[in-house]
This record gives structure tokens, C-alpha cells and sequence, in this order.
């Protein structure tokens, strides 16, 4: 089971998600454009963070347990960052996911069952290395592009379900169509898909993260001063 | 060589395309430029939907020419040492990466990274030497590749005692009587 960044780390003032990707340039042509080609296939994500405050000794101990169990870089680590301002989330008008029991009845204190914000699932197979696939949204608002979702793939042997979080962009999203139980959108996105994916799987928008690898082990924690006070720069590729 | 909708799109500005190279070991060794997996389509012409490792084993490719009229040449592909496959197998008769077949070839994609077409493969080699080389930190494997005539060919049988042949093949005696076998000696028949 792979490492989780824990939540007290990721309020991370400064945050970053790109794709990495690799861009040729083929030099300037006689006409002065500069030709360019790309031979990754998509690219993978990289993740920035940067200041992140440790600033008592309780976290100082977090983060030092994390440095050793990353193992300089060599074992992956699960990294998830707040979407929840780019999230779909529901209008207020549609309720805020929380339903009673089936009679109508609330709980003897009046609160009733709460459910996820946003439930979101493939609604046609995909194939490994897509960019495109139709979603159906059970709840949430329709897409715009710009939201992260994560997908569980099939870990690596022996691992948890968790260890094969991906991360993926939508670029592009189309017209809602409403079908039974919802509405479903073709979406664009990136990376290209990891692995296939069957009807069903669940698109992940309120944990979006990916399986991480820490890029510069050596310098990603600056100096501890008076024993609590330091901060972390952590840079992470998306690992495989 | 290339097929039509392939090539139309190398004629584009900016072409994305990815290099897949295939090493027909016993396990074939199944490489490609990108990260994660890469599948071929069902009419491949080499192998149909075979999957393609991506996950940034390759470091470095070669420049490949086509020769005319030329016999031989060598390439050299590196790739990142601390792929557990590589690591276990390169070294391991068996595996037997001596002498397999190797082909790379070309994959267009479009505007989607999606295949626009099947695989154009265009190189075919035979796979020859292994180089394991550590400099600093980074550990890289290079497998030399020629198109012919290169081969640097050690002798495949070099020690024929008793203890070597056994560490290959512990229960085979074959050998066992070699050192009794020399100059000095005269075996006793019969």
C-alpha cells in the first residue's frame, strides 16, 4: 500500500499540476517558423507545491516520517490536491446530496443520510490510451472543462484499489444529454487514459490525485530552525 | 512505406508521433517514447494488440538511416537501468535477447493521441550486444542492435570444464571427465 500526503500537508500555498510533456523543436526553418513535434504520446503530470508550512513539531514529525518512507523518491506516494473550487457540484436547488429514510422520516436528531456531492461514472466502454469517453453524471452539475477526476485503475499486484489513482483533465465537454438516471456528457481530456476502462467505473471528483514519485528527494525540505519551523518544496511526476 | 494517412500527417507542421521498438525475446521486450502503456491496433503487422511499455525506460534513441547498397551498421538504444525486467533477464541466457530479432517502428498520432493509423515498422535488426553502465547516480542499460554483417560475436562455447557446464546445467555431467583429458594424460579405454 502506497503512502497517502496527508490533508496537514497539502495546504500548500503555492500549487501545480502540469502536463508534462515532450515538445521537439526541430530548430528555425528557412521561412522562420520553428517546427515542432511531439513523440510522448500526452505526456505524464507533474506536480509543484511549494511552501508548504510546517511550523510546530508535530508536523515537522509528519513530514520527516513521509521523507523516510519515500525513500528518496524510490517509492511511490499518493498525492491529492483540493478541486473542490473547479469541482461540479450540484446548485444549492437540487439539494445537497443528504436524503431520509425511505418513509420520508428524518433521524431522531433530524439529520439525515448524507451521500457524496457528485457521482460520476463511465457510460461507454474506453479503451486504453483514450482522450475521449462519455460520462454519466448521476449527481452533479454538468461539465464545462477545466475539472479534475481521478479513476481507480487496476492496482499492481498485491496493492490496494487506491494505488491505481490517476489523474485526468477535461479539455473539452460536451452538451448534456439527459438519459435514465441522469445525464450524460462526452468529454475531452488528458492524459490519455491509462487503462481501459468498462461501464460503470467511477469518475472521482471529490479526491483527485495521482500515484507520485517525489522528483528532488534532496533539496524538497529545507532546514529545520529552533526544532519546528521549515518548509517543504516537494516536486512529483506522475509514476508508473 | 508509410501508410497514405500516416504519411499525410508526417507532412504536417507540427506531427505527433511516437517510436515503439520491439525485441522478440523470449519475453518480448516491448518499448515505446511515451509514459504508461501503449496498445497497437488488431491489424498490426507485427504483433496485433500487443501492449507497449512506456514507463520512461527509454532514454535514448538512435538516428536510424536507410542504406542503399550498404551492408551493416550499429545502434545503440540506452534505456533507464532500473527496470526490474531488464535487470533480472538482460544477462540471462534463456531470455535470449543474443540474436533476436528487433524492429522499430512508427506510430502517428492525431490531434487526440489517438493512432491515426497502423504501425509503420521500418527497421528491422537483429538485437547483439548488452552494456550495463553506472556513472554518478544513473544506471543505464544500452542494447546494440545491428542491421547485419556487425556482430560481435564471442565464442558461444568457451569453457568446456566440468564446473562451468554445471553452472548452467547443475545435473548434466556431460564434462565431467574433461579434466582428464590433456597433454600429459593418456586416457585408458576399455
Amino acid at each position: 500500500m502506497f503512502a497517502i500526503w496527508p490533508p496537514q500537508l497539502s495546504a500548500a500555498p503555492g500549487l501545480k499540476w502540469r502536463r508534462r510533456e515532450v515538445v521537439g523543436l526541430a530548430g528555425t526553418a528557412v521561412d522562420g517558423s520553428q517546427p515542432r513535434g511531439t513523440t510522448d504520446g500526452g505526456g505524464r503530470w507533474e506536480l509543484t507545491m511549494s511552501g508548504v508550512w510546517l511550523r510546530n513539531a508535530g508536523v515537522v514529525k509528519l513530514a520527516r516520517a513521509l521523507e523516510v518512507m519515500m525513500d528518496g523518491g524510490a517509492a511511490p506516494i499518493i498525492v491529492n490536491t483540493c478541486e473542490r473550487a473547479y469541482a461540479p457540484m450540484p446548485p444549492e436547488a437540487e439539494g445537497d446530496g443528504r436524503v431520509p429514510n425511505s418513509d420520508g422520516t428524518a433521524m431522531s436528531d433530524g439529520s439525515l443520510y448524507q451521500s457524496r456531492f457528485i457521482s460520476a461514472e463511465v457510460y461507454i466502454n474506453a479503451a486504453l490510451r483514450a482522450t475521449q469517453m462519455t460520462v454519466l453524471i448521476r449527481a452533479g452539475a454538468p461539465l464545462t472543462g477545466g475539472e479534475a477526476f481521478s479513476i481507480y485503475h487496476a492496482p499492481p499486484r498485491g496493492y490496494d484499489d487506491e494505488d491505481g489513482k490517476r489523474r485526468y483533465q477535461i479539455g473539452r465537454a460536451g452538451l448534456p444529454v439527459n438519459v435514465a438516471g441522469g445525464f450524460t456528457q462526452l468529454i475531452t481530456f488528458r492524459t490519455p487514459l491509462r487503462a481501459a476502462v468498462t461501464v460503470g467505473t467511477k469518475l472521482d471528483f471529490d479526491s483527485v490525485g495521482s500515484v507520485v514519485r517525489l522528483l528532488n528527494p534532496d533539496d524538497f525540505f529545507e532546514d529545520i530552525s529552533m526544532a519546528r519551523f521549515s518548509n517543504l518544496n516537494p516536486v512529483w511526476q506522475e509514476a508508473f | 512505406m508509410l501508410p497514405d494517412r500516416a504519411s499525410m500527417m508526417a507532412r504536417r507542421e507540427a506531427p505527433r508521433w511516437a517510436v515503439l521498438v520491439n525485441i522478440d525475446t523470449t519475453t518480448p521486450l516491448r518499448i515505446w517514447t511515451g509514459p504508461g502503456s501503449f496498445a497497437t491496433t488488431v491489424d498490426d503487422l507485427l504483433d496485433p494488440s500487443a501492449i507497449y511499455d512506456g514507463i520512461g525506460l527509454l532514454i535514448d534513441m538512435p538516428a536510424f538511416r536507410q542504406m542503399i547498397g550498404g551492408t551493416a551498421e550499429r545502434l545503440e538504444f540506452t534505456l533507464d537501468g532500473t527496470w526490474p525486467i531488464l535487470r533480472d533477464n538482460l544477462v540471462d541466457p534463456a531470455f535470449g535477447l543474443k540474436g533476436a530479432a528487433t524492429s522499430v517502428g512508427i506510430a502517428f498520432l492525431d490531434d487526440d493521441y489517438q493512432l491515426v493509423d497502423r504501425v509503420a515498422w521500418f527497421y528491422d535488426a537483429v538485437a547483439d550486444l548488452v552494456t550495463d553502465s553506472r556513472q554518478d547516480m544513473t544506471d543505464t542499460i544500452s542494447i546494440s542492435i545491428t542491421s547485419g554483417d556487425a556482430l560481435a560475436m564471442r565464442a558461444l562455447l568457451v569453457y568446456w570444464t566440468d564446473a562451468n557446464h554445471r553452472r548452467l546445467n547443475p545435473t548434466d555431467g556431460f564434462f565431467r571427465r574433461v579434466g582428464f583429458y590433456g597433454p600429459q594424460y593418456s586416457p585408458r579405454w576399455g
